[in-house]
Order: structure tokens, then sequence, then C-alpha cells
């Protein structure tokens, strides 16, 4: 009887009530889809650098985080190298050495960063070789650098002609030598472009004087869910105090602050939209109220308890909104899903730039569960306090007034 | 038997600068199956007494006994829950609940007091012809005349075969010969399932269908009279 009475007052204003209800629906389903591409973007965006660029997990000498310099550098054996491939859920492994050296040919010297990985599966991280405008990709104990367009055109260097280095070596020594240009590279990001030179790692380790040296370790992980356990596992498996072993929530916390500070604004523009919407439900819940008091005081004047009233009154109010939820959910979420299956291909400038880093120029929607289920709480919240309104009103009806 | 039985029942209401004996030491004793009009000019305190007897409003003074229980000595909800039980309501307008059909608001109060489903069924059907409505079951009350939806309303407070029924003014919107149907149809209610009635008026046709006729003046009453 509650229900029915319910279902059928909520239908006393027809026209009122479809308007709330499509007023919700478009605030939710704008919701879900805004939250479905900005965490979308944003959890592809971090997902290819980490896979690209960084790792899940960093491995470096206990100083280095605080202190870059090739003192602080670490050294592993090729065996405990090995070791941390074996790892159940570890994608990739990634020796590196990252420093600044002076770049001089012949009158014209320049800071560079130096990186020195290995060739062949650099390529297979973030597909370096496509950026190779001029010469050839790297051999795996090749002596020769790649570096890139804008840096050769300051330097004036060419394919084939040869770059002297200057650096800092392990352990106060300094660093000298000579590297031939093997390849010119196209690279995006113009800083890069300007200041990058790729080596490889012999070649770099012989310049620092230190074999089995690294300024770190990059890891990527095959599931990012289990990124704890294997922290557990790898420091197990070093058991060292000389490693200091970081998680991308902590390498990557600038992105990250920039991914949320990004999706702050469009969380803003909800809830500003929320806002209007719950301002919508409080009106027609205060009219709805007000039509029907001497209703409410007929009602308990022949002996309907006031929780039952309230009780009726929530239950419509609740059908309401989740006439609403269910039509939003029920539109957004096949769109979502589309678009979680087919992402959106970005074009232009942006694109350029996302292959360069050797990501996939596509959006993908997110479909987390928490999205949803976060604007299906919201709708009842808000619902839940314009509610407070006839239930105050019921409580301190009098029942004489006419 | 005694229904119900009023002690110097008074009702003040104090304004500003003045105070309103709207109920005046009034004592009244109300039989079972009686059927008792109370009249008055306007302001004479005929509302204000019937809502006191209904449980609806606090009296200033006094005691109202129903059932050996005095009522003014019930908490707001054990009220509501006394008027479920005992007291049938018709009030002047504003009396149906406009979504439901004439069937289901004559349910309804059953269906409150927790009755079972066939019983309530029965019932309805039963209460609505008697009332000459048994082929409007499921109209809805915008579909019915003032007259039907006042005789849905009597068949309502009926229906569940209260202690007494109060119904302020019935009649008040309801042209002359609408009343005398209306009132003849409670009169044989009242004879058939010996119901008490306790009705407000001024219309002097409704006075003379009264058993009983209780005249109010400044709230007190002045004459008594059974016929
Ligand atoms: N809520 C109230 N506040 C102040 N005075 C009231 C109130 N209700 C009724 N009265 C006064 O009490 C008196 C009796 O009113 P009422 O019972 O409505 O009379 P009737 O129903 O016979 O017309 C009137 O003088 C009226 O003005
Ligand atoms: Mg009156």
């Amino acid at each position: 009887m509650k229900l029915k009475l319910a279902w059928k007052n909520l239908w006393r204003n027809r026209r009122r009530t479809l308007i709330t209800v499509a007023s919700v629906f478009f605030a939710l389903f704008f919701s879900i889809v805004m939250n479905g591409y900005m965490d979308g973007m944003w959890g592809q965006m971090i997902a290819n650098t980490l896979k690209t660029q960084s790792g899940h997990i960093e491995i470096h000498g206990t100083d280095w985080w605080d202190d870059k310099t090739v003192d602080n550098f670490m050294t592993m054996d090729s065996l405990a190298i090995q070791e941390l491939r074996s790892l159940s859920n570890v994608e990739n492994v990634s020796p590196r050495i990252e420093t600044f050296a002076l770049a001089s040919f012949g009158n014209v010297s320049k800071g560079v960063a130096l990186v020195a990985v290995s060739p062949s599966q650099e390529n297979a991280k973030s597909k370096l070789s496509s950026r190779v405008i001029e010469g050839k990709y790297l051999a795996e104990s090749d002596n020769g650098v790649l570096i890139g367009a804008g840096l050769a055109k300051y330097l004036k260097v060419s394919v084939g002609d040869t770059l002297a280095f200057i650096g800092q070596g392990y352990q106060g020594s300094s660093a000298a030598g000579l590297f031939p240009v093997h390849g010119i590279l196209q690279l995006a990001i113009t800083e890069m472009d300007n200041s990058l030179v790729y080596a490889t790692l012999p070649a770099i380790q012989t310049f620092i004087d230190m074999p089995d040296g690294y300024s770190g370790i990059l890891i990527t992980l095959k599931d990012d869910r289990s990124l704890d356990e294997t922290m557990e596992t790898i420091n197990s498996t070093l058991h060292s105090k000389d490693y200091e072993v970081m998680n991308w929530h902590f390498t990557m916390k600038r992105l990250l602050q920039t991914a949320e500070s990004d999706k702050a604004f469009s969380k803003f523009v909800l809830f500003i939209l929320y806002v209007i919407v719950g301002f919508g439900i409080l009106g027609t819940v205060i009219m709805l109220t007000n039509e029907r008091k001497r209703e409410f005081r007929m009602l308990v004047s022949l002996g309907m308890q006031r929780g039952r009233l309230v009780a009726t009154l929530c239950l419509e109010l609740l059908i309401m909104s989740l006439l609403s939820v269910v039509s939003g959910i029920a539109i957004a979420l096949p769109l979502v899903f589309y678009f979680h299956s087919h992402p959106i291909q970005i074009t232009g400038e942006m694109a350029e730039m996302f292959n360069d880093l050797g990501m996939e120029a596509v959006i993908p929607f997110s479909v987390e569960p928490k999205i949803f289920v976060t604007q299906v709480v919201i709708v009842i919240i808000l619902t839940a306090i314009a509610a407070i309104y006839p239930i105050r009103k019921i409580k301190i009806l009098k029942l004489t007034e006419q | 038997m005694r229904i119900i039985e009023t002690k110097n029942l008074v009702k003040v209401y104090t304004g500003s600068t003045v105070e309103v004996r709207a109920v005046d030491s009034v004592d009244l004793v109300i039989e079972q199956g009686e059927f008792t009009a109370i009249v008055g000019p306007s302001g004479s305190g005929k509302t204000t007494l019937l809502n006191m007897v209904g449980g609806l409003d606090q009296p200033t003074s006094g005691e109202i006994i129903v059932d050996n229980v005095d009522i003014t000595q019930l908490n707001q909800k054990q009220l509501v829950d006394f008027r479920l039980k005992n007291i049938g309501f018709v009030f002047q307008s504003y009396n149906l609940i406009p979504v439901l059909t004439a069937a289901e608001n004559v349910s309804f109060i059953m269906e409150l007091q927790g009755r079972v489903k066939s019983e309530i069924d029965t019932r309805t059907k039963e209460i609505l012809s008697d009332v000459g409505l048994g082929d409007r079951l499921t109209s809805r009350p915008f579909q019915l005349s003032g007259g039907q939806q006042q005789r849905v309303a009597v068949a309502r407070a009926m229906a569940s075969r209260p202690k007494f029924i109060i119904a302020d003014e019935p009649t008040a919107n309801l042209d002359s010969k609408t009343t005398e149907k209306l009132l003849d149809m409670m009169l044989e209610l009242n004879e058939k399932e010996n119901i008490t009635f306790l009705f407000s008026t001024h219309d002097q046709r409704v006075v003379n269908k009264a058993r009983r006729v209780i005249v109010l003046e400044d709230g007190r009453i002045v004459s008594d009279e059974r016929k």
C-alpha cells in the first residue's frame, strides 16, 4: 500500500516529476561521461608513462634520489638483474644511466643529458628507433650515440662526426671520451630535442669508469594491483641496504598532482551542476509538501502515524531519484563502455607528442565502478537532504488549523 | 452504554489582548448508537469541541473519557493510534486522497489498522454499496460529485466500525438536495450498524434529521434535547 501510494503520488504532477527526474538524469549522465573521460585520459597517460618512460618501481643507490651525482650511483651484477627479471609480476627490467656531460664539437660546447640504455630494450619500451631521422639506431655494444636534432643543429654535427664528452666519473675521477654520432633523433619535446644524448650502457660505464654501475633500474609490472607485494618481493630479493626501492606513487608525484589539479576543474564544474540540480530537487520537494499540507493533516487525523507518513513520502522521493539514477546509468553505461573499448583518437600536436613518447594517441574511457557508485551516492544524498524539509514539516504539522 | 463523557471541558484561546473561552465547562455524555447534532452560530465552539472529543486538540482543562480512558492523558503517538482504532472522521472538505480510487480510499484506514485483505475487500464493497456507490469503486475523487465524495468519506469512516464518528459540518459544501440524501444515508447506517454519530451543523434541515440536538452558545451548552 505504501509503495502504491508513493508511486501514485509521484505522478500527481507528472510534468514536474519528469522535469526533476530529467535534470537529475542529465547531471548524473554528464558526470559519468565526464569522469569516465577524465579518469580514462589520465589513467592512459599515467599507464603509458609508466610503461614507456619510467616504471612502476625504481631501484636506486640509497642517496641518489636526493643527490643525483655519479658518486651515488648503484652497482648490480648481471646475475642479480637476471633474478629481478625472473620475478613473476615483472614485465621489464631496464637498468640505465642518466647523467650530465659537456659535449663539444669543434669550438662549440653544450651541457647535455646523457642517457645510457640497452638499445633493444629501450626500443621495446618506447619505440625509440622510430624517432631516428638520420643515420641508424644503436647496436647493443655500440660505442656511438644518438642525439636530438636540436642539439645536432646547435653543435653543427652530422652523422659520422665524433663528439667529445667531458663529465664526472665515479669517485671523483673525471670522465672523458669520444663518441661517434650514429644517428639523429626527432624528439617532440623541444627541451629533449635540444639536449638529449642516447648511448649504450657499456660505453657509458667505461666513460664514467664504473663497471656494473647504474643510476637506477626501472621495472615495469604486468599488474599494478599487486604493486605492494612485488615491492616486498624485490626488497627481499635484494636484501641490501645499498639500494632504495621506490614505487611510482612516489617517483611520479608531480604527474599525479598535475592529474589531480586537472581533474579538480571538472570536479568543480560537476559540483556546480549538482548544486543546481540539488536546488531543483529541493524546489520540487518544497512545492510538493506545501501542496499536500491539508492532505497530510487529514491523514494524521484519520490515524496515520507521522512516521508512516514520512516513510511514504521518503519512499516517493526515493523512487524519484532511483528513476533518474537508473535511467542515467542505463544510458551512460553503454556509452562509456563503448568508448572504453573503442577509444577516442587524438589528433594534431597532442597526438604527435603521444607518439613521440611511445604512447598510443587514444583516450579510452574509464569504466571504474567507483565512478558510477559515487554519482549514485551523490544523488541519494541530495535527495536525502531535500527530504529534511517535509520530514520537519510533518513533524510540526498542526491538526486543528483550517 | 456510554461512549463519550466529557467532564468540565474547557478550551481557552489566549490572544494578545483578549481571552476566548471557545469551549466553556462542557459536561456531555454520548450514548452508544446516538445520532447527535451540535448546533450553534458560527464561533460558538462546535469545531473546537469536536476536535477535542476526536483527540485532534488538547483541552485547557477537563477530562474526555472514552471507553474508560481519559484521552487527554495520551501522548501524540497514542492519540494517533487511538483515533485509528476508535474514531471515524468526516471533514468538511479535502476529505479523500486524490490519487486513490473510492475503494482504495475506503480500504486505506483498514489497511492502516492491519486487517486482512479479504476482510477489507468484502467490507469495502459492502459499505460502498450501502452508501449507493457500489458501481463507483474504481472512480477517483475528481470523477465524483461533492455529495458522492462525502458519501465515500462516510463509508470510509464507517468501514472499520469505529466506536463513534465525528463529522464537523459534513454538509457545509453541499446543496440542499445532496445534504438531505447524505443525512438519510447516515441515519440509515446509524440504524443498520448501530454506530454513534456526533456531527455539527448550522443547517436547519440537518438539525431536523438528528435524534438529539445540543445547542452551543459561546462555548456553553444551552440546550440538549432528545427526540
Ligand atoms: N486557533 C485559534 N486561536 C484563537 N481562537 C480560536 C482558534 N480556533 C477557534 N478560535 C475561537 O474560538 C471560538 C470557537 O471557534 P470554533 O470552535 O471554530 O466555532 P464554530 O466551529 O462553532 O464556528 C471562536 O471565537 C474562534 O474565534
Ligand atoms: Mg466550525
